[in-house]
């Protein structure tokens, strides 16, 4: 297995809801007008919350200065697994339960707080720029670890396990079990070919920025039955959307892809207070039940919390919960 | 073709087999007939795509919405089959025009459905099993992005899905028409570009994924051999070459040696805008064209001329230049799959152009003066073609040389003049040339023609050979003599200067023996045999005896093949008379512009011309220079003569003219004139061995004369003579010592 460190310096930020009118300017740009824009990675989360964003240097200079926006400190990477050809396992279980092992579990019991992205391509694992020599040094054994500079893939020379070994430095917490919450609304994983992006654009925009002023009437008493979640991202060229089934009907049927299972997610959100981005082991204690079982899921953390996302289909594998 | 099709650049593609038919793809399939001009020019809707050619429209596909490639069955039944990748990762068969082939209409609408809908960007059918389609899609974090699938395989009902769950936008699919089980999944969570199955083996496949090349091996698909680049679009096989393949990443292109599949072989010069297409020439070996966005050129790279280096480090070189086939901006291109070195191009707004790439041509001459030159696969040998007697362009002085070469010219030292003959004997300068030195030389080597007064003269040696110039200005004691016509006895009025070196230059002139005889007999007698009528009457009538110059044109007159009118010049002669006012004389000087030989022109403008005046004889320039010179010493007084002698000397030299060298002789004044010479006609061979002659003197160290001599030697290597090359040496060694002893080549 490979492991790649991606050429993306990424800042994590959340936009208050009231203050989106602020930031619909750069959004708008960053999404649909890519050629006024270097900014090569871009998510966007809307939840109950915030608006997650989290994206490139280049993007984040698009950002205006404003109370609304609230920004993680941190310089963030993000890394990428790729199994190239050398499948280890039959296993059918993609996504964070691929990677739980071998990579997630190691970084938290080296301390390593991790951001986790999933998208209809692939999975992110985000982590601190500060972070990168521990996390290098945990995972060269499991993995051929590569860093792409100018979109070449140079190897990571092998550091000395033993010699300039560093601890991240914080003390073992002992592992907290966060509340979870799992609502009712299916939602389904979706991708775009990023030359009909523009012919969805009046939808998007509608659901990205308009969804809470025409829902909060109708679900005002909203029970925690569903929750909003929807997600955007435009990472290299490729598009990833996440959305619950409401949404989706208001999207033209032929121009998103998924599944030809038509396969619906079910959601778990993990904490009950925000989870800060210094606690490690949050990702790695709900991915290692899911791969013990075998379970397939997307995990997309956002500035509060995180967020799990597992196939509806086959009881038992809402059972770890 | 990895080009998208969403927008409304065209793509083309000649069918495999059909050489008259090709697609364009755009949002939809047109078919079209590509024919000669003639035979088409009358009918309507026809496009004109060259000066010669034109193209119908013959069916329109608009079925498959989302194209995002094409590729063409590559069998040549069904005949328009096509596979068309769909963006939402689908790939259907197609058709173009009316096929009744069963095949076809069994395999029209099949659709191949992956797990995970994204792009397809790229397909490739298997050249050994038509059955099997290769299908390169963008990244899925769960899927796999190389699908093969299997034309002829049957929908799958253990398929998991219920066809009703489909929600893609496949319209009226027939249940029986989606095969949803691929024959090979490859590329786990990985994008793949570009496809293309390996000629080695049917089993092999090139693909071109995220950041790296890989090649899939089917017999065993849980490993891969694969290398780390950028370089990973449009990855193509050199047809003439199997291990060599093509990729690009933006504006440049790698190439690649699979037996070496580290990096690439060479990388070739990057173009400020990407990259759109990159092919090889079907038709030509080591040819590659590129082509970049908004660029209305053809890019191409010749690679004929460089097997990939295995082992080596040097980069091969390359030649590159630029076809611009029409004037707008090229939107794609297609070689032709048969016809040398033709392609198609599609310009956006859909304009076509029939275009053939003009090959370079190679040029190359023979050392035996044969021309050849190549274009494309013609080769052409231009040799030189002697058309008998009529030869109606003289030969190439290398062609006289080599010619030469094989007489042995030059070798004669003995009867030095007859070189000439060896040279073929129908060049007067030469002529001149060598009865020059075959006066000189005898003075030159005393020992060759003993002779007991020449052994006496032995001072006189290097006079001589230093030319008639150095000669007549060494003259002293010049006597006059008052002469008059061998026939009369009135006491002459032409005056007639001797000296001895008018008699040395008279003999070297050729005109008088050896010895003190200083009759001029032998000499006209030899001109009689030669046939040389008009001159040797010539000659007679300087030497003031035109009883002897009527008898020789009255020999002429009646010999074989004798011309008539010398008798009417007989005639004239006799009627000679010194009286200044007479007719004779006034029609004489008159009408003798009129005669054709510049001899009899010369001698009647003597008969006529006042003491002292002979103009009308030294300047007539088609009279040789020995017998102008030879004349000059006889009725010129000292001072007219050295400066005529100077002035013709000069006239000899500047025109390179070798009739000269008798006056030049072998000095640095010879060499001047001889360097001209072989300025005007590159003649090494005759300025070799004449100079040679002079040796042992200071000439033959001259650098022009050692290069003439090197340059003569190189000749004859390249001329594979190496007999004549070294009996050339051995000549050489003979006549100049100093010429360094050559090193034996032992093996």
């Amino acid at each position: 297995m490979d492991l790649h460190i991606l050429e993306h310096r990424l800042k994590v930020t959340s936009i208050a809801k009231q203050g989106l009118f602020v930031f619909t300017h750069p959004l708008i740009k960053l999404i649909f007008l890519r050629s006024r824009t270097r900014c090569k990675f871009l998510s966007l989360t809307e939840t109950p919350e915030d608006f997650t964003l989290v994206l490139d240097e280049e993007g984040f200079k698009e950002l205006p200065c404003s109370e609304y926006l609230q920004v993680e400190d941190s310089m963030w990477l993000a890394l990428n697994v790729v199994s190239n050809g050398h499948a280890s396992s039959s296993s059918q279980a993609v996504g964070v339960t691929k990677i739980a092992k071998s990579v997630i579990a190691p970084l938290a019991e080296q301390h390593v707080s991790v951001f986790m992205l999933s998208t209809y391509q692939t999975d992110f694992i985000l982590v601190r720029e500060k972070d990168l020599s521990v996390v290098i040094d945990t995972l060269q054994e499991e993995f051929n670890i590569y860093r792409e500079v100018g979109g070449e893939c140079v190897p990571v020379p092998s550091q000395d396990v033993h010699n300039g070994f560093q601890k991240n430095g914080k003390e073992a917490t002992k592992a907290t079990v966060h509340p979870v919450l799992s609502p009712l609304n299916k939602f389904c994983v979706m991708s775009l070919d990023p030359d009909t992006l523009p012919t969805i654009a009046t939808t998007l925009i509608d659901v990205l920025f308009y969804s809470s002023s025409c829902k909060d009437a109708s679900h005002s008493s909203q029970d925690l039955d569903c929750v909003k979640f929807f997600s955007f991202s435009l990472i290299d060229g490729y598009i990833s959307l996440v959305m619950d089934t409401e949404a989706q009907r208001q999207f033209p049927a032929d121009l998103l892809f998924t599944s030809s299972s038509g396969e619906l997610w079910r959601m778990v959100r993990i904490g009950g207070q925000p989870l800060g981005f210094d606690e490690c082991g949050i990702v790695a204690q709900i991915s290692q039940p899911l791969a013990n079982s075998d379970i397939s899921a997307y995990y997309i953390s956002t500035f509060s919390f995180d967020h799990a996302l597992v196939i509806t289909t086959g009881r038992q594998q809402h059972s770890w919960v | 073709c990895s080009l998208g099709y969403g927008g409304s650049k065209p793509d083309i593609l000649w069918s495999p087999h059909h050489v008259d038919r090709y697609v364009i793809c755009d949002s939809e399939l047109s078919l079209y007939r590509i024919e000669s001009l003639g035979s088409t020019e009358a009918k309507a809707g026809v496009i004109q795509l060259s000066e010669e050619t034109a193209a119908t429209l013959l069916a329109i596909n608009s079925d498959t919405p989302y194209m995002k490639c094409v590729a063409w069955y590559p069998k040549h039944e069904p005949e328009c089959l096509l596979a068309v990748g769909q963006a939402n990762g689908r790939v259907v068969l197609t058709s173009l025009g009316q096929s009744h082939n069963s095949k076809c209409k069994e395999l029209m609408g099949k659709e191949f459905v992956p797990k995970h809908a994204r792009q397809c960007n790229t397909l490739s059918w298997n050249p050994a099993d038509s059955n099997w389609l290769a299908a390169g899609l963008d990244k899925h974090r769960a899927d796999f992005s190389v699908l093969i699938w299997d034309i002829s395989s049957k929908y799958a009902p253990e398929a998991t899905v219920p066809p009703e769950k489909i929600r893609l936008p496949s319209g009226d699919a027939d249940v029986g028409t989606v095969v949803t089980k691929p024959l090979y999944e490859l590329g786990q969570n990985d994008a793949c570009l570009s496809l293309c199955w390996l000629p080695r083996d049917q089993k092999l496949l090139l693909a071109g994924m995220h950041r790296n090349l890989a090649i899939f091996d089917l017999r065993n698909t849980s490993q891969k051999m694969f290398v780390n680049t950028k370089a990973i679009q449009g990855v193509t096989v050199d047809p003439f070459f199997h291990d060599r393949v093509a990729s690009f990443f933006e504006g440049q292109v790698a190439i690649w040696d699979l037996r070496k599949f580290e990096k690439p072989v060479l990388t070739l010069s990057e173009q400020p805008k990407p990259l759109t297409k990159v092919a090889w020439c079907p038709t030509r070996a080591g040819l590659l064209a590129t082509l970049t966005r908004d660029s209305n050129v053809v890019r191409l790279y010749d690679m004929q001329h460089a097997p990939t280096p295995i082992g080596d480090e040097t980069e091969p070189t390359i030649i590159e230049r630029s076809v611009q086939p029409c004037e707008s901006f090229i939107s794609s291109f297609a070689w032709h799959p048969s016809a040398q070195n033709r392609m198609v191009v599609v310009s956006p707004n859909r304009a076509m152009t029939d275009f053939t790439v003009f090959e370079r041509i190679s040029l190359a001459w023979s050392s035996t003066s044969s021309l050849m030159w190549a274009c494309g696969r013609h080769l052409y040998d231009c040799a030189e073609e002697r058309t008998g007697s009529e030869a109606a362009v003289e030969s190439d002085i290398a062609t006289k040389m080599r010619a030469r070469a094989q007489s042995r010219y030059g070798h004669d030292t003995v009867q030095v003049w007859r070189n000439y003959v060896l040279a073929g004997g129908d060049d007067p300068q030469l002529k001149s040339l060598w009865y020059t030195l075959h006066y000189i030389l005898p003075f030159q080597c005393p020992y060759l023609t003993l002779d007991q007064e020449q052994k006496q003269q032995g001072n006189k040696q290097t006079v001589v050979y230093s030319g008639i110039k150095n000669i007549v200005k060494s003259s002293s004691g010049t006597t006059e003599s008052r002469r008059s016509w061998s026939d009369s006895d009135r006491q002459g009025d032409v005056v007639r200067y001797h000296s001895e070196e008018r008699s040395l230059a008279l003999r070297l002139c050729g005109w008088i023996g050896r010895g003190p005889d200083v009759d001029v007999e032998p000499f006209l007698r030899s001109l009689e045999q030669e046939g040389e009528w008009e001159r040797a009457a010539a000659v007679a009538l300087f030497n003031l005896d035109i009883r002897r110059a009527i008898q020789i044109l009255n020999k002429g007159a009646s010999s074989e093949k004798g011309d008539l009118n010398l008798n009417v010049v007989a005639m004239a002669l006799s009627g000679h008379t010194d009286e200044k006012s007479s007719l004779w004389r006034e029609m004489c000087s008159s009408l003798r512009l009129q005669l054709r030989s510049p001899y009899l022109r010369a001698s009647f403008a003597f008969l006529t011309s006042e003491p002292g005046a002979y103009d009308g004889v030294l300047y007539e320039s088609r009279v040789a220079v020995r017998d102008r010179v030879a004349f000059a010493c006889m009725f010129l007084s000292d001072t007219q003569l050295s400066r005529y002698i100077d002035k013709l000397t000069n006239e000899m030299k500047e025109a390179g003219n070798l009739e000269g060298i008798l006056l030049t002789g072998l000095t640095k004044d010879g060499v001047d004139l001889m360097e001209s010479y072989v300025d005007r006609t590159g003649d090494v061979q005759t300025a070799s061995f004449c100079m040679l002659k002079g040796s042992p003197g200071e000439v033959v160290k001259d650098p022009r004369v050692q290069c003439w001599i090197e340059n003569y030697r190189n000749l004859l290597d390249a001329w594979r003579f190496w007999h004549k090359r070294a009996e050339f040496d051995i000549h050489r060694s003979k006549l100049d010592p100093s010429s360094k002893p050559l090193a034996q080549a032992r093996s």
